[in-house]
């Protein structure tokens, strides 16, 4: 492989990597915060994805952004606040059989829906357009998915550290008690982390499906396992950790993609599957994850 | 828990035994013989009863939930069918195979005896990472079991035909080898679970600290649980193996795996609620099936057969919400019918007055 | 006495966990202005009690008003809104947040304006906090830990205080500070409610004290009529008359 080729896929390997960064960090928040793992993350970039599918060429495009990004945040919010919320049982394992099944129950309204044929999203033509930079053939879309999760990240620490709701946020999920000895209400805490999970998730969903242009009512399934494995290996209850494993695997995969012969990609998969085994017998909390902050 | 002597357990472990045999007894050779038509659904719902039944076996005993099960019933029925396939067709399916494999030609119990074997090795290996995590790390290990499994399975192509159906399989699942599986999976499954291990493990379910505190040796019980199964659900394996005589990694997947927990959580914790909750699922499965053709919802039309994942949903979401140990919770067919057993026999005369028993 | 007067009247207060009950039906009064503490060995309730007021923790039984009003099923947050605060047991100090975080947090509710000016107070109260300002919570040392604790529950500017052991694991001076500022609070006109082991200190400020024991009061006296003797045995599990009267 030649430099530009290298270069090429230093770039798809980021640009997954920020997807996957994306959707890690979505399951952390509503696992820090509400103490559970969110199985029907997935179908919330499905939703955005139909979203972008229903608006793309009926309005400008910024607003169809919003818009997939609104639908997928206001999905989670609905979640929360008609499912979740209703289960009483603080067992953890309780709530992740409920957005199993939540998902399962999504993808068959979508298919009821919008049928099992993948939708063709007409994204703007700038997308799919790419430029030469000293030999290498970079994709718009790639650029715009690194930029745009950096940028997200950069603003999302800010809010975290200095905006009231930031810093109730991080209270809560450090210490739910002390949280409301200080007046935080955790109901209104835990629905602005639904919501924020969905608006990651809106933002992880257009630009996974940027890549291929095409949505089907599992498509959040591959998107979902990605980002969980991130969030896993990295620590459920840490942003840094979620940034890095993310673009970790990301990298990995466009690595093993590109060095293993075909007949062997799904080994990859297992391989990193063993990776979350071992990680949760020997480091819980995630290999950047602080302890006690387990799965 | 009951004062009752050992005895008296032993008799009431007995009758829910019998009690639920007599039952898939009773449906086998009515139902199940009736028809063809019957005669399926009958035998998917022996298999589903076995699957439940070995997932509950582990589920009940250790409250950890496991999306993991399905890859060992994988396992036992490609293990299964790869020693009863015939040789002849061996030969031209999976020609790469090593000679032993494609050379065999076992018949269907000898061959499931050697796939349980076979798979409960492989379960015990990884089991003793799995009872070493507990809540929800131990389920999505466990889920990462079910993908690692599978991926094995298509990466070895020259012993599974990799992606590709597994054909050829001799249809040795009749009405009444789905009976004996079921009866038996019932039997050993209940037994385990009144016996002094699965007692332990129940009641250290909750409290594990306390337990191990109290010298309950938690992670080697678990083990038993783990193993025994693994056991259960590969002999379920075989059971569908032989029955569709034709398998793929496609049919041990997330989706089967749903249904099968479904069952399980709607049911409860013991071996009678894996039975209620088995039966529940393949009726509504069957009754969603009945209705072919389409069903308009306001301007939509769809397969009546797309609703059944909604409605298997909302009931577990139910469930959870208001009954988060299933539709008998711990109970079992006997502790149902105790209290009218008990009625009877005072009626059938002995003259003691009833004494303030628990009731 | 005069109920009206009462800043906090708990009545009958039963708190179970589980099938253990924490507190056996607990009557307590702490009256405005005034410094009430609460005594007892480890395990004898107090915690229990402090965080059954703050609403932590609910009751089994019993009611427990709040300035007159009944805010037995109100919940923990609001509770902080309507004006009581709690420093809980061990400090529990959010580590992961810097000092200026967390009093940023602690002061969110008070309308923009004042925010600056009561987080001014608390320096004053406390100037160790100015001058770690950007450090977490997790690198102070206990007594900086305590006094955070304190000026975390003093930003909502409460009408009664509720303190678990402030001066545990902490060494003879910094037990000092606190008890000191406790005293100018209580100059200010706080009502505190206080749970301590430090019995002397304690007993120096307060008007009043109960003795909890395995979760019934003791004894409930004027501070000053209590014997070091009384106390004693009550930590000993020895107490004499139980449930006096003033």
């Amino acid at each position: 492989m030649d430099l530009s080729q290298f270069a090429q896929q230093t770039i798809n390997a980021l640009s997954l990597g920020s997807i996957y960064a994306l959707v890690a960090i979505g399951l952390g928040v509503v696992f820090s915060i509400a103490r559970m793992v969110n199985f029907a993350h997935g179908e919330l970039l499905t939703i955005a994805g139909y979203t972008l599918y229903g608006l793309f060429g009926r309005v400008p495009w910024p607003v169809a952004i919003a818009g997939a990004i609104a639908a997928a945040s206001a999905a989670a919010v609905v979640m929360e606040r008609g499912v979740f919320r209703r289960v009483k049982s603080a067992d953890p394992v309780a709530l992740l059989i409920v957005s199993f099944a939540l998902s399962l129950m999504i993808q068959a309204v979508l298919l009821i829906m919008m049928g099992g044929t993948a939708k063709s999203i007409d994204y703007p033509s700038w997308v799919q357009a790419s430029f030469t930079l000293g030999g290498v053939n970079v994709a718009w879309r790639d650029v715009a998915t690194c930029v745009v999760t950096f940028a997200v990240l950069i603003a999302l620490v800010r809010f975290l550290k200095q905006s009231v709701v930031g810093l109730a946020l991080r209270a809560s999920a450090e210490d739910r008690d002390v949280a409301r000895l200080l007046g935080v209400d955790p109901r209104k805490v835990i629905v602005a982390a639904f919501a924020i999970s969905g608006a990651l998730a809106g933002l992880a969903g257009i630009m996974w499906f940027s890549n291929s242009g095409t949505v089907t009512p599992s498509s959040g399934f591959e998107p979902l396992m990605k980002g969980f494995i991130a969030a896993v290996l990295g620590g459920l209850g840490s942003l840094g950790g979620a940034v890095v494993a993310g673009l970790g695997l990301g990298i990995l995969e466009i690595l093993l993609r590109n060095v293993l012969p075909d007949g062997m990609l799904g080994l990859s998969d297992g391989l990193v599957f063993v990776a979350i085994i071992v990680v949760l017998l020997i480091r819980p909390e995630g290999l950047f994850g602080k302890v006690g902050r387990e799965v | 828990m009951n004062a009752e002597t050992r005895g008296g357990r032993h008799l009431r472990t007995l009758a829910g035994i019998a009690i639920l045999g007599a039952v898939v007894v009773l449906v086998g050779l009515t139902y199940g013989g009736a028809s063809a038509t019957t005669e399926r659904v009958f035998v998917l719902f022996a298999i589903n009863l076995v699957a439940a039944i070995g997932l509950q076996t582990f589920m009940g005993t250790t409250g950890v939930v496991s999306f993991g099960h399905i890859a060992f019933m994988g396992i036992g029925a490609y293990a299964a069918a790869l020693l009863t396939t015939p040789s002849v067709l061996k030969k031209s399916s999976i020609p790469d195979a090593p000679g032993f494999l494609r050379d065999a030609d076992l018949s269907f119990l000898p061959a499931t005896v050697l796939a349980v074997l076979f798979t409960c090795f492989v379960g015990c290996l990884v089991g003793f990472a799995i009872v070493r995590l507990s809540g929800t790390s131990a389920t999505i290990s466990t889920y990462a079991l079910l993908v690692i499994v599978g991926i094995a399975i298509i990466n070895l192509p020259d012993v599974t035909r990799g992606n590709q159906t597994f054909y050829g399989i001799p249809k040795e699942t009749t009405v009444g080898m789905a009976i004996l599986f079921a009866v038996a999976a019932i039997a050993v499954a209940r037994v385990f679970q009144d016996s002094r291990v699965g007692l332990l493990l129940r009641a250290s379910r909750e409290d594990q600290l306390s337990a191990a505190g109290s010298g309950v040796p938690v992670r080697r019980y678990r083990l038993y649980a783990w193993v025994l199964s693994i056991a259960i659900v590969a002999a379920g394996g075989s059971l569908y193996a032989h029955y569709v005589t034709a398998i793929s990694p496609a049919s041990f997947s997330l989706q089967l795996t749903f249904v099968v927990v479904t069952m399980v959580i709607i049911g409860g914790r013991g071996t009678s609620g894996a039975f209620v909750g088995a039966l529940l699922v393949t009726a509504i499965n069957e009754i969603m099936r009945q209705f072919n053709g389409q069903i308009s919802i306001g301007s939509v039309e769809t397969e009546v057969g797309s609703l059944t994942p909604l409605i298997l949903g909302t009931i577990v979401i139910a469930i959870m919400v208001r009954r988060p140990g299933g539709l008998l919770g711990d109970r079992e067919i006997d502790d149902v019918l105790a209290p009218l057993g008990r009625r009877l026999r005072l009626r059938a005369g002995k003259t003691e007055q009833p004494t303030a028993e628990k009731g | 006495m005069d109920t009206g007067a009462n800043v906090l009247a708990v009545s009958g207060a039963v708190v179970k966990y589980g099938r253990i009950t924490a507190l056996h039906g607990i009557d307590l009064v702490v009256g405005k202005g005034e410094l009430v503490c609460l005594l007892g060995a480890n395990g004898a309730g107090k915690s229990s009690l402090l965080n059954a007021v703050a609403g932590l923790v609910p009751l089994a039984e019993g009611r427990i008003e709040f300035s007159g009003k009944d805010v037995t099923g109100v919940s923990c947050h609001k509770r902080n809104h309507a004006g009581i605060s709690l420093s809980p047991e061990g400090r529990r100090i959010l580590a992961d947040l810097t000092v200026r975080e967390n009093l940023r947090l602690a002061a969110a509710r008070l309308p923009k304006g004042d925010q600056a000016g009561r987080i001014g107070e608390m320096f004053e109260l406390f100037p160790v906090l100015e001058r770690k300002l950007d450090s977490s919570g997790g690198f102070l040392s206990g007594g900086e830990q305590q006094q955070l604790a304190i000026a975390r529950a003093l930003l909502s500017d409460p009408d009664l205080l509720l303190l678990d052991e402030p001066s545990l694991g902490l060494d003879p001076i910094n037990t000092g500070k606190i008890f000191d500022s406790l005293g100018s609070l209580k100059e200010r006109g706080l009502s505190i409610l206080l749970a301590e082991q430090n019995v002397t200190r304690a007993l120096e400020l307060a008007d009043r004290a109960y003795v909890l024991e395995t979760g019934r009061v003791s004894i409930s006296e004027d501070a000053r009529n209590l014997s070091g003797e009384e106390i004693e045995r009550a930590y000993l599990g020895l107490a004499t008359t139980p449930g006096g009267s003033f």
